[in-house]
């Protein structure tokens, strides 16, 4: 004990600038997993089944989604803002929150559905 | 040397707070457009990749048995057939059989003869017409479930101009195909919405129920009226709120009715089946729709196996 503790005790300056380095980086790197973990519901946008891109819920943007339809985050919310489609479902969808949920336009085949949700909202809806 | 000590604590300190890099084992989902809807295939496995490919290509498969607009289909050449007499496969078969039946015990108000009317109607693309009625009493003439008649995997005609519409079942046999698709391939735990035709695939991985919503009618999609929990169960709502539109305060709904030619005048804006067999529950959400409240209770007592949840038009 004596020995190990003389040791730190002798620690070089470079060590010890050392250390403070590597625990700030691993503090940092933790609490933005912690970060991502709490608020990191994000928005998988796909088209025709394949993969658009996705976006943060907690990021107010707009997106253009090609030439057919445009959604919008805000305030954590999602949802569309237009549709070159005739039915226009869609746009009368209840905004996406992080409990969870899609939104699809059938017609263009796009599809938004919130990702990484950790709530009680039903696993999916019928009708 | 001297840095050992301290360097073995900077290790320690970034395992902890790294969470030891445990995976976690999450649901892989995949979209898509099947059977003139929006589908959704959900489902917890080490090979997750491989079972939704194959779950996909199971709907492309049964996509083209079982679509009335698809040229290549099977269903759209039985429609366009030269003879009165067919050989089908086992997958139509099974469908149209289950028609046949509920055909019978309906009293002939569920008719998957009804595609010359369906023809007619426009409940997609918000054009609100409705048809005239010297074309609808046209196409009444042709639907008519008594003219076929199946026999093994012949299906016989009486008429050449009877056509089949599927779309009341073909859903619900879907998803019930999946299912033992999945099973067979080790997934003990998933969840196929095809079109808001949900069969849930035994427990979530922990053993807890799953929370299915049930859409509120005329509310925004997503909106939920009620939230069930099952396991390994389908939950299948048919309603009018559905591909619909309205005309001078009026509700013209896609569930039509095969002896007027017009939507069902029905008492109930939607009812939900649950049971095992997620056909049973296609076919039977169709029927309370278009049997009115009485005899959809007494039908569906006669299936010990779904259970009926109503709820009223406002």
């Amino acid at each position: 004990m004596n020995d190990s503790y003389g040791k730190i005790k002798r620690m070089k300056k470079k060590d010890i600038i050392l250390v403070a380095v590597m625990l700030t980086a691993a503090l940092s790197l933790a609490l933005s997993v912690k970060m991502n973990r709490s608020e990191g519901e994000s928005l998988r946008i796909t088209v025709d089944g394949k993969e658009y891109g996705i976006y943060r819920l907690d990021e107010d943007q707009t997106i253009k989604i090609n030439k057919t339809n445009t959604c919008r985050i805000r305030d954590g919310k999602a949802w569309m803002i237009q549709a070159d489609c005739p039915d226009q479902v869609c746009i009368h969808h209840k905004p996406l929150d992080h409990t969870g949920g899609s939104i699809v336009c059938l017609p263009n085949r796009v599809f938004m559905t919130v990702i990484n949700n950790q709530t009680d909202a039903p696993d999916t809806v019928a009708s | 040397m001297k840095i050992k000590p301290c360097s073995i604590f900077v290790i320690c300190v970034l395992v902890f707070l790294s969470g030891c890099g445990k995976k976690d084992n999450s649901m892989e989902s995949r979209e898509g457009t099947y059977f003139d809807t929006a589908i959704s295939i959900g489902v917890y496995s080490e090979d997750s990749k491989k079972v939704l490919d194959g779950s996909f290509e199971l709907c492309e498969e049964l996509e083209n048995t079982f679509s009335r607009t698809k040229k290549s289909s099977e269903l759209y050449k039985v429609n366009h057939r030269t003879a009165n007499q067919v050989e089908i496969s086992n997958d139509l078969a099974k469908v149209i059989q289950e028609g046949i039946r509920f055909y019978k015990i309906t009293d002939g108000k569920f008719d998957i003869t009804i595609e010359p009317l369906l023809e007619l109607w426009d409940f997609k693309n918000g054009s609100k017409i409705i048809p005239e009625q010297e074309k609808i009493d046209e196409a009444l003439l042709k639907v008519d479930g008594s003219s076929i008649q199946l026999s093994g995997n012949i299906l016989s005609f009486k008429r050449a101009d009877t056509k089949i519409d599927l779309g009341a079942l073909a859903k619900g046999y879907a998803a019930d195909k999946l299912k033992e698709y999945l099973n067979t391939h080790g997934v003990k735990s998933a969840m196929i919405n095809l079109g808001g035709n949900v069969l849930a695939v035994g427990a979530k991985p922990d053993g807890s129920p799953w929370n299915v919503g049930i859409q509120k009618p005329f509310a925004a999609q997503g909106e939920t009226a009620d939230v069930l929990q099952v396991r390994d169960q389908s939950v299948v709502s048919s309603g009018i709120y559905e591909r619909y539109f309205k005309k001078d305060g009026k509700i013209y709904h896609h569930i039509l009715d095969s002896d007027t030619g017009y939507p069902a005048d029905t008492e109930d804006s939607q009812v939900t089946i649950v049971g095992k067999s997620s056909l049973l529950g296609d076919a039977l959400s169709t029927v309370c729709i278009l049997m009115g409240e009485e005899r959809s209770k007494e039908i569906v007592s006669q299936f010990p196996e779904a259970t009926l949840y109503p709820i009223a038009n406002e």
